[in-house]
């Protein structure tokens, strides 16, 4: 029989839940490249979460209903005017016997667009397993995710579309020469096209990474556990040894997160 | 039956827990168990607490004494067949330890060419065993509040009585500084905020609260 | 786009000459600012131009001429140029990298230079960029002129037609011994202007013009 029995019901088990979303804190990646519609683009990101129900499951789930994800992606673009706008060719121009030939304008190079931000939050639901295991020294109970969950976008997805939108075409502006207010409107044209679904679709695969592997920790402690903190130069640190730790789902007329330990002096 | 009932939180340990916890703290901390005057400890370390002798006219540098107690085992409700002395009741527990008491003996002397008075210290002791019974406590650690002592060696009825008062306040005194801190009681898995207990109950002691 | 400056004709530039006196001619491609007075006295990139009596009844044409940039010269295409009196020859450039350059030739009685303009020629510049661009002859005469170039808002598909349209029209101006006509002139963005020149003391279209190094 376990010497410590220490339990939680849901209301405990989702604010220790919100105490691992915290202390998991603010993840990376990147840089990394994507496609957005005809745009080829490199991105970082970076990624929080917070939020969401519990639902205890016995044996061992942890259902997290409606958690945020909140991100901030940083995109660079480079546009390639020749892919995307026909050359502009300036016919020949006659007075009386007098032509101009044909001038065919060049291209101008790449434009690149650097360092737009976007961020948004998505909502996602997923189960999650108790995982109580040793690691060197310490003691973990990590809650992981069983399987890779369906990113809900919210309406701030469009506003993201337009930021991208807006450095785009005041890139094209600024640097695109003659074929600036062309290159603008296709560009409006082209984003109206990808519209909100394609750039879901070029974030969904930047954002399930930070899903795909999402651990909590609800218990980090060293095996050799101090019960009673140090008090002074007389009074030192009363230690003992987590020789066994588990944890699980119980249901009886409330389901609970139970944590038990054994222990040695 | 849920564990957390109507809060949200449960913590518990056994007895045999408790035991260990016990063992481990008097252990790391001997000098909760061992006080004496300066004849028998000097100064205050991790093995023993230094206490002031016991002034009394004639007595110079006031009378030197010792206590010590053994490492105590916990018995919680219901009683196990060794409580049997003094079986602790719904709720509450039983320890069982023993003491040595220790006097400086001190006798006087004078020589006839010298005038000076002689005196001489001899450490004089004995032991007891000891049970005692009581309740936990909280403020925001478990305490040991003893509320009887019983002492099985057959004492004359005034000395028995002086005895069990006296090792009850001592006892008392030595087992209030291993208390325990709500932390311990589920090995650091949350910050209990104690709302209902400690109760003592199927040989384990038991906690419920929020976090 | 590219400065107005007709000395230093670019990618969307044109200078023209008419020959309306038969014989043999040469002319150098120069590139940058370096001038020489007298096209026959430097050897290399000479290329020539034959001019053959008119013949009767045939219309007047034109032959273009493309200058490139390789291994570091500039070269003409075609090589050399068989005209009749009256025709004209156009240089001009489709090579971004041709920064400025220009055309200096002739022989013995006719002399033409696209630095210094005199008469028959013509000068065309592609407006790129909106704004206000007041020109004035780099060689010291007083004839000067204003192009105001306005923008041309691109939102729809109709306004991209609008735009390819609007480049299809000549707007000219007349620079002569009697003045510039029309003084002002007001395009939108993309149009070419054609300077005509016609009886003038060797005359440039510079805007912010610099005078030359004294020869």
């Amino acid at each position: 029989m376990p010497d410590i029995t220490a339990a939680a019901d849901e209301s405990a088990a989702t604010r220790l839940l919100g105490i691992a979303e915290a202390a998991l804190g603010t993840q990376k990646s990147g840089p990394g490249t994507g496609s957005l519609g005809p745009f080829s683009a490199s991105y970082s990101a970076q990624a929080s979460f917070s939020g969401g129900a519990v639902n205890l499951k016995p044996p061992n789930i942890i259902e997290l209903a409606g958690c945020n994800l909140a991100y901030s992606v940083s995109v660079s673009f480079t546009l390639d005017i020749s892919k995307l706008l026909p050359q502009i060719c300036i016919p020949p121009i006659c007075i009386l016997n007098f032509c101009t030939p044909q001038i065919c304008l060049p291209y101008p190079p790449p434009i690149t667009v650097p360092s737009v931000n976007i961020g948004d939050t998505v909502t996602f639901s997923a189960d999650f397993h108790l995982n109580p295991h040793l690691v060197g020294p310490d003691w973990l109970i990590d809650v992981k995710i069983n399987s890779i969950p369906q990113l809900r976008f919210g309406p701030g997805t469009a506003g993201a579309l337009a930021t991208i939108g807006g450095a785009l075409v005041a890139a094209a502006l600024a640097e695109g020469g003659v074929y600036g207010p062309a290159l603008a409107v296709a560009l409006g044209l082209l984003l109206a096209a990808i519209g909100v679904a394609g750039l879901e679709g070029f974030l969904g695969p930047i954002l399930t990474p930070f899903v795909s592997r999402l651990t909590f920790t609800i218990y980090e402690q060293p095996q050799l556990y101090p019960a009673i903190p140090a008090a002074g130069p007389f009074d030192p640190v009363v230690d003992v040894t987590i020789t066994a730790l588990d944890a699980v789902v119980q249901a009886t007329d409330k389901n609970e997160l139970v944590i038990t330990a054994s222990i040695a002096g | 039956m849920s564990l957390t009932q109507t809060n949200h939180v449960f913590a518990s340990v056994t007895e045999q827990g408790l035991n260990t916890l016990l063992h481990a703290t008097f252990t790391a901390r001997p000098r909760y168990l061992n006080y004496g005057s300066s004849l028998f400890v000097k100064t205050t370390s991790v093995l023993a607490t230094n206490m002031q002798p016991i002034p009394f006219p004639g007595v110079p540098g006031g009378i030197q004494w010792a206590v010590r107690f053994t490492i105590p085992t916990i018995d919680l409700f219901p009683p196990d067949a060794k409580s049997s002395t003094l079986p602790p009741g719904a709720n509450q527990f039983t320890i069982k330890t023993s003491v040595t008491l220790t006097l400086g003996c001190m006798t006087f002397s004078a020589a006839p060419d010298n005038p000076t008075v002689q005196v001489s210290v001899n450490p004089i002791a004995f032991s007891l065993d000891v049970w005692a019974r009581g309740e936990l406590a909280t403020t925001n650690a478990v305490v040991l509040q003893i509320d009887q002592v019983r002492m099985p060696q057959v004492l004359p009825g005034g000395l028995e009585q002086v005895l069990d008062c006296l090792i009850r306040m001592i006892l008392q005194a030595a087992v209030s500084d291993a208390a325990l801190p709500l932390t311990a009681i589920s090995v650091g898995a949350f910050q209990l905020i104690l709302q209902r207990g400690p109760l003592i109950d199927a040989d384990q002691a038991e906690a419920w609260g929020d976090i | 786009m590219n400065l107005l400056d007709s000395r230093f004709l670019a990618l969307g530039d044109c200078f023209a000459q008419r020959f309306s006196v038969a014989g043999a001619f040469t002319y150098r491609l120069v590139l940058g600012l370096a001038l020489f007075p007298n096209a026959e006295a430097t050897r290399g990139n000479a290329y020539p131009i034959e001019v053959n009596p008119a013949t009767k009844g045939e219309k007047p044409t034109q032959q273009n001429v493309v200058v490139t940039f390789s291994e570091g010269s500039l070269v003409a295409d075609p090589t050399s140029i068989s005209i009749h009196e009256g025709d004209t020859v156009l240089w001009y450039t489709t090579d971004s990298s041709v920064t400025g350059f220009s055309v200096v030739g002739g022989n013995s009685s006719f002399h033409f230079d696209s630095t210094s303009i005199t008469g028959d020629a013509y000068y065309t510049h592609v407006f790129g960029v909106p704004g206000d661009y007041p020109w004035s002859d780099a060689n010291g005469s007083t004839l000067k002129g204003d192009v105001k170039v306005d923008p041309l808002p691109i939102h729809t598909r109709a306004d991209s037609q609008r735009f390819l349209d609007a480049m299809k029209k000549a707007n000219v101006v007349e620079v002569s011994d009697k003045g510039v006509h029309p003084h002002k002139l007001e395009i939108v963005v993309g149009q070419t202007v054609f300077w005509h020149f016609q009886k003038v003391p060797g005359v440039t279209v510079s805007v912010n013009p610099q005078p030359l190094p004294p020869g």
